[in-house]
């Protein structure tokens, strides 16, 4: 052979098989979730939903006017964005898609530095054409003129090609260097904005900001491949570049993203928590696990949450009946996720290999689902107050609701339990049914608050139990 | 009574049997090898021994412990010593031998004891409290190794025991190993080191496409079957 081989072609094809191999998997993805049927019934629902979408932009046409002013009146603002959520995600995330791929291909006769320049020039050229589709489909679409459009453009264009550079650079970065640097960062541009509202057009603080990171750009591009933590790029990226949420959700399989160095993580883990645990406490080590497995599924925790609140905010404002409903639906949902995220905590391979202590795992995880229950239980209580109840009712209401919600939460954990050693589902027809008839009495226990005395016979009988 | 009784598992994943009617056993203080060609399923018998993979049929037992009928107790007979080290990246090594400690209902002098000979013998004296992201893998390895070898159990599972340590470390642990059996333990492990394994235990189980397809002493043993018969 003669030559040498060509850095370009080797990375082409890289990415023509890495986009062939995702179309193959998103018509896996497709395959399995629609047929033919489905298909026909979903495009002529996007049609019409398009036409209706189209008919109801025209009617807030104003509206759109409105903002429109808001914005132009604005737009010297605009940078300040386009700066600040570069240097956010610089904690998590390089920003240019350098992957195991390219890293195998610099590993072979393949410069590293050209595969690298390959890959921002990819993540420019698909800001600018992103950045134009969707700017003139907007445009088309939308009541917003191209008056707006065309500068707002051009300025989400430059401020994204011009910090895709500082983003990796920072991101290589210690995390005491990085904190300083955006200090930096942050109290420089600040004193231009304000300076720059001295100086007339206004627009003069928008071309220094551009000039100045023009500069940056040229002084850091020597410095973007040394010191570069190219293990921690590669796993970052990989992981963006494959865990495609259609497809995990369609194939049930979930990629588990890396640990992230978020910038919190990397401070809290403080000396103090280096050093041995008091041994006699057992249920110290279990707290911290249980907190690692909750922050592991912080997105689920926080939906499920943020879901029961707005249920019960819009519920308490309607009929008492729909209020009481949404009390009931919300102990439920809370209890179903307790209860699933106990067994999830046990599917880490080295908790389940070690002989369990159930008692102390659910004191340990207990801790966490009462600070969960005590902020819903504020949240509910001062739902209640506003809602017109007789607030003479309101500590047994709000008894009954602990009861209840004790009651269904030690069930569901006793089920898990059985599941998890491999015993008979723990079946009780009795406690079935008392949770049906207590789950009534919350449904109607807005109405007839009187109910809500009910609670001591449910206490009574967990004691009972307990002991 | 046996160290760990094996007897008629099946196991099948996605309508494809991957262990087919497996029955051994080992006798209390004994090491065996369950030895085999890649995809043979040594590991899918780890992984159902430990309760990671259910059974389609058959039973398991550690000293007369069932599996199935009292999982909790039978966990508390056994240890495990993966191929590739599953440290958890929130607790430093002192916290996860800690961990073993607490679970295996271990007194805290007996923890500190055993975990004092065994960082000095693997020479991790240095590295209590790192977290595992700031350890080698040969490190994690020997960790993962200790917090195994902290309790006493009836039985020991070991996933190709010498992967990822240094000469020195692997004659140690091999001592260790003997002088547990010595003390009562019965211990399964894998291994491709065939001649360490044949140094080390004292009978072997040959898998072939998930079927045991012979066992006996160790100085019986032949050679290895290979995937498909020739």
């Amino acid at each position: 052979m003669n030559g040498k081989p060509s850095t370009f072609t080797a990375y082409y094809l890289i990415k023509k098989n890495r986009v062939q191999k995702k179309r193959k998997l998103y018509k896996l993805a497709l395959g399995v979730s629609f047929d033919l049927t489905v298909s026909i019934y979903l495009g002529l629902f996007l049609l019409f939903g398009a036409f209706i979408l189209f008919d109801t932009i025209k009617q807030y046409q104003h509206y759109f006017l409105e903002i429109e002013s808001f914005i132009s009146s604005n737009i010297v603002l605009l940078p300040l964005l386009f700066v600040i959520r570069p240097l956010y995600l610089s904690f998590t995330k390089p920003g240019i898609l350098f992957t195991s791929a390219e890293l195998k291909l610099s590993m072979l006769p393949f410069s590293r530095q050209k595969l690298w320049i390959y890959c921002l020039l990819e993540k420019w050229l698909k800001i600018v054409m992103g950045t134009f589709s969707l700017g003139i489909i907007i445009g088309l679409v939308t009541p917003f003129t191209f008056n707006l459009i065309w500068p707002l453009i051009i300025l989400t264009v430059l401020m994204q090609l011009l910090m895709s550079i500082p983003q990796w650079y920072l991101y290589q970065q210690p995390i005491i260097k990085k904190l300083l640097i955006i200090f930096v960062v942050m109290v420089l541009t600040g004193v231009t904005r304000i300076g720059s509202l001295a100086f007339e057009p206004p627009y003069l603080w928008i071309a220094i900001l551009l000039v100045v990171l023009l500069l940056s750009n040229i002084l850091i591009f020597k410095s973007c491949h040394t010191h570069v933590d190219w293990q921690k790029v590669i796993q970052t990226n990989d992981l963006a570049v494959w865990n495609i949420w259609f497809v995990n959700q369609m194939s049930k399989m979930q990629i588990k993203p890396e640990k992230r160095q978020g910038w919190l993580q990397q401070i809290v883990k403080r000396k103090k928590e280096k050093l041995p645990f008091d041994y006699q406490d057992k249920t110290i080590i279990y707290k911290r696990l249980w907190r690692r497995s909750f922050a592991e599924e912080k997105e689920q925790v926080i939906q499920t949450i943020g879901g029961i609140l707005v249920l019960l905010i819009v519920l308490c404002f309607q009929a008492k009946w729909l209020f009481g409903l949404g009390i009931c639906l919300a102990i439920f949902i809370f209890s179903k996720m307790v209860a699933s995220f106990f067994t999830a905590g046990f599917s880490e391979k080295l908790l389940h290999s070690l002989p369990w202590d159930m008692e102390v795992r659910i004191k340990a995880f207990k801790y966490w689902v009462n600070w969960v229950a005590i902020f819903l239980g504020v949240v509910l209580t001062i739902l209640l107050l506003s809602s017109g109840v007789n607030w003479l009712w309101i500590p047994m209401l709000i008894l009954l609701y602990i009861t209840v919600t004790t009651f269904y939460i030690n069930r569901q954990l006793r089920l898990r339990q059985s599941l998890l050693i491999k015993e008979n589902g723990y079946q009780s027809f009795w406690e079935e049914s008392l949770s049906l008839l207590f789950f009534g009495l919350v449904l109607v226990s807005i109405v007839y608050p009187i109910v809500s005395v009910a609670f001591i016979f449910l206490l009574l009988y967990q004691v009972r139990f307990k002991k | 009574m046996k160290g760990l009784d094996v007897n008629s598992v099946s196991v099948i994943i996605k309508e494809e049997p991957i262990l087919d009617n497996v029955s051994f056993s080992l006798n209390q203080g004994s090491i065996s090898a369950l030895i085999g060609h890649n995809g043979a399923g040594k590991s899918t018998v780890m992984k159902t021994i430990m309760g990671w993979q259910e059974k389609a049929a058959g039973t398991i037992e550690i000293k007369g412990v069932e599996q199935e009928r009292d999982f909790i107790a039978f966990k508390q007979n056994l240890s495990y010593i993966p191929e590739e080290p599953f440290l958890l990246s929130e607790l430093t090594a002192m916290q996860h031998f800690q961990l073993y400690g607490q679970s295996y209902q271990m007194k805290e002098e007996v923890l500190l004891s055993r975990v004092e000979y065994y960082i000095n013998k693997f020479e991790i004296a240095d590295k209590l409290d790192e977290y595992p992201e700031s350890l080698s893998k040969g490190m994690r390895q020997k960790v993962q190794t200790i917090c195994a070898l902290l309790p006493d159990v009836p039985l020991l599972l070991i996933d190709e025991p010498f992967m990822g340590l240094d000469v020195y470390a692997s004659d140690f642990l091999q001592q260790v190993l003997i002088d547990k059996a010595n003390n009562g333990t019965s211990i399964l492990l894998t291994s491709h080191q065939l001649e360490r394994v044949q140094e080390l235990a004292d009978s072997y189980i040959m898998l072939q496409q998930g079927k045991v397809v012979g066992n006996g002493d160790m100085e019986d043993f032949q050679e290895l079957t290979r995937r498909f018969d020739q």
